[in-house]
């Protein structure tokens, strides 16, 4: 099993490098590091240049064409010209203290020291406050998929409150219903793809549930040889990307029964 | 002047514990060897730069633009990754940028912070070129402290001839350190 995800996957990357090369040559450019990163593309409800993935501890992202900052404790947003320059729109005073900004359909996520705010993002791309869910004071980083927001919320480093994550029912986005409330050890950055949420623990390792059930996940596989703090994931590729302390270490989950390491990267 | 501050601090402290005013919480923490501590993580605005890989020391933020990763290195800048072949990744560049703690994409467009300016750059090639700068875009979010906010213990002193302190991370400290608060 392990050998034939791992020719699948080599043939796949040949077939990338060969639609690279192709590329390249058609615009005659030349083969340097960092060519291969995109200037064209997009489509869709984001016109232009595409816009990356973040991981679940962002204080920046872009939705369509705007960019939302919550870095200095404001929620700032900024127009995305067609020349992709920035015109700054406004700010807004948080009442609260903001430490991550989750993109969601026409919403944003912020997670705060005192819980989850939702914002409303209209055509002009202000946001505008619609809900809150509130918890213990903690730190928390928050992702949605569907009609589920999953947050993390930890004790440590100057972050009273206590060690657990919690399932909010957001189908009625004004308001989010708490479904579930799970102890687990210090955790950090979350993903979610599909039935599986995986959670970076800090120097406790990294642990995937299943949540098909949301009031019952079940944890599926636990691993504390790598100390993980976030997790970008490729769901086209099932491939799990998480940044340690020191470390990048990637498994590839397309069998979620037996998740595999694929490369422990010292950095 | 900054040690005497420091100084007086753990004055004030010693006697307040000495006259009950503090409880257990204030005056009772000790170093323990192995204990994590707070140290400032300085920066010298030189401004920014394309880089060979460097290595890395404080990991803050990941952002995946395929086939590379860029990973924040906090407060000095971004590791970029080729991880075309996710079972063999490869650092090819890091892009030096002094107090930078976050950054987004559009295709090679990157927004981020320098210091306390939003910019924005284009990476070209293997060079990185500014496009934009908003300055003064940002509060100082850590600011400039003498000492960590909402913190009590110990903790590194912050040394002034290393520049501005950006932010304070989190390290086990070999030795007693010299500040504490």
């Amino acid at each position: 099993m392990y050998t034939f995800l791992r020719i699948s996957a080599t043939t796949l990357y040949a077939c990338l490098m060969m639609a690279f090369l192709l590329i390249l040559t058609a615009c005659g450019g030349e083969g340097s590091a960092l060519t291969s990163l995109s200037s064209s593309g997009g489509g869709g409800s984001d016109p232009g240049p595409q816009s990356g993935r973040s991981g679940s501890l962002a204080q920046f992202t872009i939705k369509g064409n705007y960019l939302y900052s919550v870095l200095d404790e404001k929620l700032k947003t900024y127009h995305i010209r067609n020349d992709l320059k920035l015109n700054y729109k406004e700010e807004q005073q948080l009442p609260f203290r903001v430490e991550t900004i989750f993109p969601f359909r026409d919403h944003l996520l912020l997670g705060a020291r005192s819980g989850v705010f939702i914002y409303k993002t209209g055509d002009n791309g202000l946001p505008m406050y619609v809900s809150e869910f509130e918890h213990v004071f903690s730190c928390d980083p928050v992702v949605a998929q569907g009609d589920y927001a999953y947050l993390t919320l930890r004790a440590a480093n100057g972050c009273r409150g206590e060690d657990r994550f919690d399932i909010l029912d957001i189908s009625n986005i004004q308001d989010p219903k708490l479904v579930l409330s799970k102890s687990i050890e210090s955790p950090f950055g979350l993903a979610v793809d599909g039935n599986y949420l995986f959670i970076c623990q800090g120097t406790s390792g990294i642990s995937v549930f299943d949540i098909s059930n949301k009031e019952e996940p079940e944890l599926i596989h636990h691993s504390t040889a790598t100390a993980a703090k976030d997790i970008i994931l490729d769901p086209a590729k099932k491939i799990a990307m998480f940044m340690g302390y020191d470390k990048l270490i990637q498994w590839d989950y397309s069998d979620i029964s037996s998740i595999k390491e694929i490369s422990n990267y010292d950095l | 002047m900054k040690r005497i501050y420091f100084f007086f601090i753990l004055i004030s402290l010693t006697f307040s514990s000495c006259f009950g005013w503090g409880g257990s919480s204030s005056g009772g923490y000790s170093w323990n060897e192995g204990d994590a501590v707070k140290s400032p993580v300085q920066v010298k605005d030189e401004g920014i730069s394309m880089q060979s890989p460097q290595g890395f020391k404080s990991l803050g933020k990941i952002y995946y633009q395929p086939p590379f990763l860029f990973i924040n290195e906090t407060g000095r800048g971004l590791h970029i990754i080729d991880n075309s072949d996710p079972y063999s990744p490869e650092k090819v560049k890091f892009i030096k940028i002094p107090g930078n703690l976050d950054l987004a994409m559009k295709g090679n467009y990157l927004y981020v912070n320098h210091m306390r300016d939003m910019v924005l750059l284009r990476i070209d090639k293997d060079e990185v070129v500014e496009l934009q700068r908003l300055k003064n875009a940002f509060n100082d979010k850590h600011g400039n402290d003498e000492y960590p906010k909402n913190y009590r213990g110990y903790f590194i002193c912050p040394d002034p001839e290393e520049g501005k302190v950006i932010y304070w991370e989190d390290i086990i400290a070999d030795e007693e350190p010299n500040c504490r608060i």
